[in-house]
């Protein structure tokens, strides 16, 4: 088989055949023991509950936690995941539970019973209150997300004024790149960002697939696209945000790294299509160690562009040598 | 009621006017039937390209032409052997596609719509016969331009199955169909338009007839509180249909008028720029196209869950013997699905860039059309509780369905929370859910009500051994295929990558990956079984009484298969579809017995 690509003698292979096995040895038995049918169902959701559980202990869950928000989501995430996983089991439970006693006891019948009002009631009125719960704790979270928390910082509500941000970068979506401009932080911020973010000063630094920043910094992004949407998604930010062609839509985060003693990368990701290449939108977000190695990356890279400039209009002025 | 327009009209003779151009509402369920049936062939092999892709991104195109060498002298030169990426755009989106507008509607509101209602009310047809044919035949334009798209130049379209603008609509000049945005947004991407504006006209006038013989054409005695929960679902996703179809309708015109006339409804004031080429300026909107696209698609992912709920309730008591538990809560849930339907399209917009404060109300909306599902839910469970349950295929999807529907709706109670749902927007969890509504939802609906009426339909009995080893496995493997994909979204995996190698983050996901793509291409093959089964048994299967189940509905009062104008004595209807277990010495009561 191995000239057909596939390793075959690892798990992902061989598991999905013993499993296909397991089915027809529980049909077969089934012609016997009707109980194989529960035995199937019971299997297969414990199943899944189980591997659930071992993905997670293996570290194949939510990307570690890095921004200030970041808390908060994931607080509501095992919320809901606390409260979905007991409905899951107590439904699930009654099903193979029903399935395991699939006849009365020996002289009985089902009852004709058809509807009981208190029950009803029951089940209606606690979940409905329930999901009522669920939605209303997140609003705070989403409202700070967005914009019109408690984050004194930023300067409107849901809208783009003049924050008192640490960093105010653009990035601008296209086929297939991210393309990051920053505001010159030791100058004061743009008292019409909108207008800023529409139009490049000399002072900005540009950059392509990277954003700099470092823990505690805040960030105000500003984000565009002018061909087709891309969403700007950075699973450690805890940030998903679309761009939209002939918009300009806000977002911002404050780093929080774990380890803030190193450089933490993380990588963007572009998570809508938006072409054959959607897939290689790759970025990164690098956040250095402190402030001060951040300077540092700025200082050197504004002068690096600045000498690139010069010697490109340098370049541009030199009389033609033809 | 006696004034039925169509008892009255004689039976065709003619092969074509019998089979073909037929206004016999069986002749055309069938029709739609198998319509679907060959579509989920297509769908299915498309849906396997993806995962190989997936699973393998480096060997796929090895592993294709290996499997099918005819293939080999097909793949262009340019791809280097590997499958190029705009090629995998389209497979997914033609999956998606093809699924959902050609197998998973169809096959539901239009085959067994078409099929059960009349029957199921004590009508000898529809309402309007040939407008009812009318419907079938406007699927041959779709069927025709959707494969075609195929053979255009650039190819089928690639633009995923929700053609968001500005990739899908993005035009270069007029009369010029090549897109400059992608590969396959051009002549392709035209004839998708074009495809699903004949395919949602004939589903509109599917839904006015439905809904006309629903209300005007059932038998004497038989009330709306009398319906079986299959018509009351047909008659729900009816409305639902008439009433969401009109705005895709629209949307769909429009983006072929950007796309051919050099309108602008999608492209902003500022126009688009593609490299060093730009489109004049325009003066619509991108995020128009989504709101119009999801007051229709949120809706009809109601229209592709109602039928198969009402059908596997049908399907439930007649193989549990026991009263359904909870008729009217079950038909006020449906209608409350139905109504709530229509204010949740935003939940699909959280991170679209539509204001944040219109997200919450949409979540809270979300959030609570969880519940009517739930109250479904406990209602089959207490039908269950305490039942005789014969396991025969068909009951075993109808349990499928049940025990799958529970993690499709618990996993969208997530998505609805617009915080979490920052990170599993467009991840491989919202390609978990719709798997585990449609796939192990809505398709072992479909496979438990074929099992069900097929000795209605053609006369003669699916195997019931295949069809308990069909079940058997494709529970076991779907899950193993679809159920990782939870595991993926919440360690932030997107959807719609062509190789997810290239990320650090996502490399300890890729055994994942190479698990479900096998586990997929099991669950395929599994299928076939079905497809034997079912082709198979219309020549060899075991001949079907008129009510093989011992069930109560109307439609087991007619011969299998029912004769044209369906029942030799019009039915007079006495009571609810749902007595059983009587007394000691009574098991069932039809709904025309005189008795107890
Ligand atoms: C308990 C009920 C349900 C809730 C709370 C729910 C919630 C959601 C939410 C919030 C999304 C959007 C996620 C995102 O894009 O970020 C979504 C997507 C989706 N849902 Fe559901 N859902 C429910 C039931 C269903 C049912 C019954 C079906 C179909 C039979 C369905 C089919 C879909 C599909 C197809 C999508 C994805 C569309 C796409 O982006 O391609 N859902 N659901
Ligand atoms: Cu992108
Ligand atoms: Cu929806």
């Amino acid at each position: 088989m191995s000239n057909l690509f596939i390793n075959t003698s690892e798990w992902p292979f061989y598991i999905p055949i013993a499993l296909s096995i397991f089915a027809v040895l529980m049909f077969a038995l089934s012609k016997a023991w009707p109980r194989a049918w529960s035995i199937l169902f019971g299997s297969t959701l414990l199943a899944v509950l189980a591997g659930t559980m071992v993905a997670a202990w293996a570290g194949l869950w939510l990307p570690a936690n890095g921004a200030s928000f970041g808390g908060e989501v994931d607080l509501l995430f095992n919320l809901i995941l606390v409260l979905t996983t007991f409905f899951f089991i107590l439904t699930e439970a009654i099903l193979v539970w029903s399935l395991w006693n699939h006849k009365p006891p020996e002289g009985k019948s089902p009852s004709a019973i058809h509807g009981d009002h208190r029950l009803e009631l029951a089940w209606t009125i606690v979940p409905a209150l329930l999901l009522a719960g669920i939605a209303v704790v997140q609003m705070p979270t989403w409202a700070r997300m967005k914009g019109a928390g408690n984050e004194s910082w930023l300067s409107t509500r849901y809208e783009v004024g003049s924050d008192k941000a640490d960093l105010l970068v653009c990035v601008h979506g296209r086929q297939w790149e991210w393309r990051v401009r920053y505001h010159d932080p030791t100058l004061p911020m743009p008292t019409r960002p909108l207008d800023w973010a529409a139009k490049a000063e000399p002072t900005d630094l540009h950059a392509v697939n990277e954003i700099h920043a470092y823990p505690g910094a805040k960030v105000r992004l500003l984000l565009r696209t002018h061909d087709v949407i891309h969403s700007f998604f950075v699973p450690q930010l805890r940030i998903k945000q679309d761009m939209l062609p002939g918009r300009t839509t806000p977002a911002w985060f404050i780093p929080t790294p774990a380890d803030s003693s190193r450089e933490n990368r993380w990588e963007i990701a572009c998570a809508e299509l938006c072409g054959g290449n959607h897939y290689r939108m790759r970025g990164q977000v690098v956040i250095h160690p402190d402030k001060s190695a951040f300077d540092a990356w700025y200082a050197s890279s504004a002068g690096e562009q600045s000498r690139r400039k010069r010697s490109e209009k340098a370049v541009a002025s030199a009389p033609k040598a033809s | 009621m006696s004034e039925h327009p169509t008892t009255g009209h004689h039976a065709p003779t003619g092969f074509l006017s019998k089979y073909v151009f037929s206004r016999d509402h069986k002749v055309i369920g069938i029709q739609f039937m198998f319509s679907a049936v060959i579509f989920l062939l297509l769908g299915g092999a498309l849906a396997l390209a993806v995962r190989l892709q997936v699973g393998y991104p480096e060997e796929a195109l090895g592993i294709l032409t290996k499997a099918f060498p005819f293939i080999g002298s097909r793949v262009p030169p340019e791809w280097g052997g590997r499958m190029s990426p705009e090629f995998y755009t389209m497979l997914f989106t033609m999956h998606a596609t093809v699924m959902i507008f050609f197998v998973i509607i169809p096959w539901l509101t239009g085959a067994f719509g078409n099929y059960l209602i009349p029957l199921m009310i004590g009508a000898g047809d529809m309402a309007f016969p040939t407008l009812n044919m009318l419907s079938y035949w406007l699927m041959w334009p779709g069927f025709i331009c959707i494969m075609a798209s195929f053979f255009v130049d650039g190819g089928a379209s690639g633009v995923g199955w929700t053609a968001y603008p500005t990739i899908s609509s993005a035009a270069t000049a007029h009369g010029e169909l090549a897109s400059p945005a992608a590969r396959h947004a051009g002549a392709g991407h035209v004839l998708w338009l074009v495809s699903l504006l004949f395919v949602g006209v004939s589903s509109l006038m599917g839904s006015v007839n439905y809904i006309t013989t629903v209300t005007h054409c059932r038998a004497p005695g038989l009330s709306l509180w009398r319906m079986p929960l299959t018509v009351w679902s047909l008659f729900i996703t009816a409305i639902l249909q008439s009433v969401a179809l009109p705005p895709l309708t629209v949307a769909l015109m429009m983006q072929l008028l950007d796309k051919t006339a050099g309108t602008n409804f999608f492209l902003p004031p500022g126009g688009l720029g593609f490299g060093n080429w730009s489109t004049g300026p325009g003066g619509g909107q991108p995020l128009l196209w989504q709101h119009l696209f999801w007051f229709y698609s949120h809706p009809a992912v109601y229209i592709m869950i109602l039928p198969a709920m009402g059908m596997v309730s049908d399907v439930m008591v007649a193989f549990c013997r026991k009263p359904l538990f909870g008729y009217r809560p079950m038909v006020f849930s449906m209608a409350a699905i139905a109504g709530l339907g229509f204010i949740v399209w935003g939940h699909h917009m959280f991170q679209s860039g539509m204001d944040p404060r219109l997200g919450t109300g949409f979540m809270l909306a979300t959030i609570m059309i969880a519940l009517p599902s739930a109250v479904k839910t406990f209602n089959w469970l207490a039908t269950l509780w305490g039942s005789k349950i014969y396991f025969s295929a068909a009951m075993l999807n109808a349990l499928g369905f049940v025990s799958m529907f529970v993690i499709g709706g618990l996993s969208g109670i997530f998505m609805a929370a617009t915080p979490v749902d920052v990170v599993f927007h467009d991840t491989y969890f919202i390609v978990a859910h719709i798997h585990y509504v449609l796939f192990l939802s809505s398709l072992f609906g479909i496979y438990a009500a074929t099992y069900y009426w097929y000795p209605k339909m053609f006369g003669r009995h699916m195997s019931e051994g295949l069809g308990q080893l069909h079940f058997a496995l494709t529970f076991i493997l779907a899950n193993c295929t679809f159920y990782p994909m939870h595991i993926l979204g919440i360690g932030g995996h997107p959807r719609r990558y062509y190789d997810p190698t290239l990320y650090e983050f996502l490399q300890p996901f890729q055994p994942l990956n190479r698990f479900m793509t096998v586990s997929a291409v099991l669950l395929g093959l599994s299928q076939l079984i079905f497809l034997a089964n079912f082709f198979g048994s219309l020549v060899f299967g075991r001949r079907a009484s008129t009510n093989p189940w011992n069930a109560n509905t109307l439609e087991w009062e007619a011969p299998s298969p029912p004769p044209h104008g369906n029942f030799e004595n019009a039915p007079v209807v006495v009571r609810g579809p749902y007595e059983y277990a009587i007394s000691g010495s009574t098991d069932h009561l039809t709904q025309t017995a005189s008795g107890a």
